[in-house]
């Protein structure tokens, strides 16, 4: 039974390792370059570049919508994406846990060749390490993130100005909530919206769009987010409940977890604020694509404040205070 | 959730009709004060911006309807006491925080001791089925959450399980409100009576209450449309000077309840005097396990150990409950007290109003 698993022996150096790297290169295919060398060397683009890192951890790593694989790749390039760079270049470093499945790992690799063949994304340098078990849960992936900026302004959370629209390009809370409901054994038709928003900023910045501020809502979720943009901006964000694009069916699950949309994770999504001009053109472009089809104007900046607030209207047109919450309203998601 | 009930066109005008009409009220003092017994009706107001919608003409209090908030510290201390004794103990996720007088279940937690949580009380047999442990089920909760109770009781009756016990610290509805009453009485303009309570005891056991105390009442949903109608009929009694039990929530609610959960529960359990935080001991206002069930009484089972109740903390918990106070009131919120923090359990809870106020950004 031990062939079907990951051993400590596939992490010596050894035959063994041998044939876990045969495992991931075969998989992983024309998506490597540089194969065997220590480093990965390339031809360094002019102009500006941009560099991301991050960790991934996720329960469960299979989920509806994707895999800690697909979000690896994904998250990395949506980072760089918020910045107005195209990814070009990724790094993928796995930590798996001793008695892993070959298989579950196969199903990874593929997720990732996939995502980053989708997104013209070349995989330039990586590590294997196998942990002892117990030492880990399941499998930890690393991910660094090389790009190009595309974007000639600058794109910053200090950048949003009195006037400027919010845009979501989709709904809000799909990862969150499917997480969730897979966690606690819920049936539901909860999907994560766990995508690759590169492509959807580079349609908007090559048609010379000019984007003020730009966020993807993952870990605390839109409001999180804005709440961080409003105080780097040092302005009062207001949104509209009404406008908020949430499905019935994440509703449905955040009303009986107790826990609120607003403040779950999205992983294929952006917020973008571009003054008013702008809005009728990104939308147009966006309605174009398949990702950015639901977007939409959820609000709008409204003045300047030495006391940076997030508000909501509501559905009753009262307006509330949406907090940074301290304490994470659900256990570690992503 | 059904958008019938939260995004209906026709709530604004409803809401802005009943301000009007609250403003054009003879000889009464405003803003009205009405008392939302349940605490996702706490949840609600806020989250919806009732509080902040009607901020001159009525004035939300939070009544004892956190069933996490309402239990006292000593019976905190006996959960405790029961997890340093080694017991194997069951829980909603809410108590864990929980402060005590001197620990909670997180710090025994920490500390080694053995605490699973369950969405559903019956999880506790299948814990105690394998586990030579005794298994402690915390039970607290209302109407709402006792019948569960009972069928675990009974499950671990019928299938002869003998390392399960429940610390019963169950509370019922009606006879709080007659001792909130007698203490408040002329200070309340009317009560938005618990949805998810009703939908077992039904709107019949509240009607002393128009009747010996000449205050409105009105039985609620949760989306804004519910509440929306509960507050008009309350103004709407107000202004006739006609009170009685109004049911706005008959899609779920009947004046009769729910016959099938009360025999479950009267199979199970009788009614005792039990002791409520922020106002003592109240008679007949909680549930006991009946003789015949006494082997599942923890309480019976083993000898707990706790101090008598001494209020040391400058915590306003109590008088939050009561409806005497609301958050804003206590020195302690925000500042000393936030859900990372907690001092009393208004701030634990989810349903608690101190957490709601602090979630919504009050």
């Amino acid at each position: 039974m031990n062939k079907d698993t990951i051993l400590l022996s596939h992490g010596s150096g050894g035959k063994q390792s041998q044939k876990l790297l045969e495992l991931i290169y075969n998989t992983l295919g024309e998506a490597v370059i540089n194969h065997g060398e220590d480093s990965g060397v390339f031809q360094a683009p002019e102009g500006v570049a941009a560099i991301t890192t991050d960790s991934y951890t996720i329960d469960p790593i299979f989920f509806p919508g994707g895999n800690i694989g697909k979000l690896a790749v994904c998250g990395t390039a949506n980072d760089l994406a918020m910045v107005g760079a195209f990814p070009r270049y990724i790094t993928l470093s796995l930590m798996i846990e001793e008695g892993f499945d070959f298989d579950d790992l196969k199903k990874i690799l593929l997720s990732v060749r996939d995502e980053t063949q989708k997104g013209n994304i070349s995989i330039i340098a990586g590590d294997t390490k196998i942990v002892s078990k117990g030492k880990i849960d399941k499998i930890f992936i690393n991910t660094t993130g090389y790009g190009t900026i595309i974007s000639p302004q600058a794109i910053s959370s200090k950048e949003a100005k009195p006037g400027d629209a919010i845009i979501i390009t989709g709904d809000i809370g799909d990862h969150g909530s499917a997480i969730m409901a897979a966690r606690n054994g819920f049936e539901s038709s909860l999907i994560s919206d766990c995508a690759n928003v590169a492509p959807l900023i580079k349609a908007l910045l090559k048609r010379g769009v000019v984007i003020h501020a730009l966020r993807d809502p993952t870990r605390g979720g839109l409001a999180s987010i804005l709440n961080e943009i409003a105080g780097s901006s040092k302005v009062n964000i207001e949104l509209e409940e009404e406008k908020l694009p949430i499905k019935k069916s994440v509703s449905g699950v955040c009303d009986a977890l107790g826990i609120d949309p607003l403040y779950m994770a999205c992983e294929g999504r952006a917020v973008i604020i571009c003054t008013h001009d702008e809005v009728v053109k990104i939308l147009n472009i966006l309605h174009n694509e398949q990702l950015g089809k639901d977007a939409r104007v959820i609000g709008r900046v409204i003045e300047r404040s030495n006391e940076p607030k997030l508000y909501l209207k509501t559905y009753i047109g009262a307006k509330r205070i949406l907090p940074l919450l301290s304490r994470e309203q659900t256990p570690r998601i992503c | 959730m059904n958008d019938k009930f939260r995004k209906n066109p026709e709530i604004k005008p409803l809401l802005h009709k009943i301000k009007n009409d609250v403003a054009a009220l003879d000889g009464k003092t405003l803003p009205l004060k009405f008392m939302e017994v349940c605490g996702t009706h706490t949840v609600s107001i806020l989250k919806f911006g009732f509080r902040h919608f009607f901020k001159d003409s009525i004035k939300f209090l939070s009544g004892p309807g956190c069933p996490v908030c309402v239990t006292s510290t000593q019976d905190i201390d006996k959960i405790i006491y029961l997890a340093q004794q080694g017991h194997h103990i069951v829980t909603f996720g809410d108590l864990i925080k929980v402060p005590g007088s001197t620990s909670s279940l997180e710090k025994e937690i920490a500390k080694g001791a053995l605490v699973s949580v369950v969405y559903s009380p019956l999880d506790a047999l299948s814990i105690a089925k394998n586990t030579s442990k005794e298994v402690v089920f915390i039970a607290v909760g209302f109407e709402t959450t006792i019948p569960a109770i009972a069928s675990l009781v009974l499950d671990a009756y019928a299938q002869k399980i003998n390392n399960i016990t429940i610390l019963c610290l169950v509370k019922t509805m009606p006879n709080v409100l007659k001792f909130l009453l007698s203490e408040l009485s002329g200070e309340i303009d009317g009560f938005i009576m618990p949805g998810h309570v009703s939908v077992i005891i039904g709107s019949e056991p509240y009607e002393f209450i128009p009747k010996e105390y000449n205050i409105p009442c009105t039985v609620a949903g949760f989306e804004p449309v519910d509440l929306g109608l509960g507050i008009e009929s309350l103004v709407s009694q107000i202004k006739k000077n006609t009170p009685f039990v109004d049911n706005r929530y008959k899609r779920m609610v009947k004046s009769e309840g729910n016959r099938a959960a009360q025999e479950l529960i009267s199979v199970v359990f009788e009614e005792c005097d039990v002791s409520w935080r922020g106002f003592g001991t109240i008679p007949k206002s909680g549930l006991c396990l009946k003789e015949d069930f006494a082997k599942f009484d923890a309480e019976k089972k083993f000898d707990i150990e706790v101090e008598d109740e001494v209020m040391q903390s400058a915590c306003i918990c109590g008088d939050i409950i009561a409806g005497r106070k609301t958050p804003l009131d206590c020195t302690l919120y925000q500042k000393v007290c936030n859900p990372e923090n907690p001092v009393g359990p208004c701030m634990v809870s989810f349903e608690g109003a101190c957490a709601a106020y602090y979630k919504y950004g009050e």
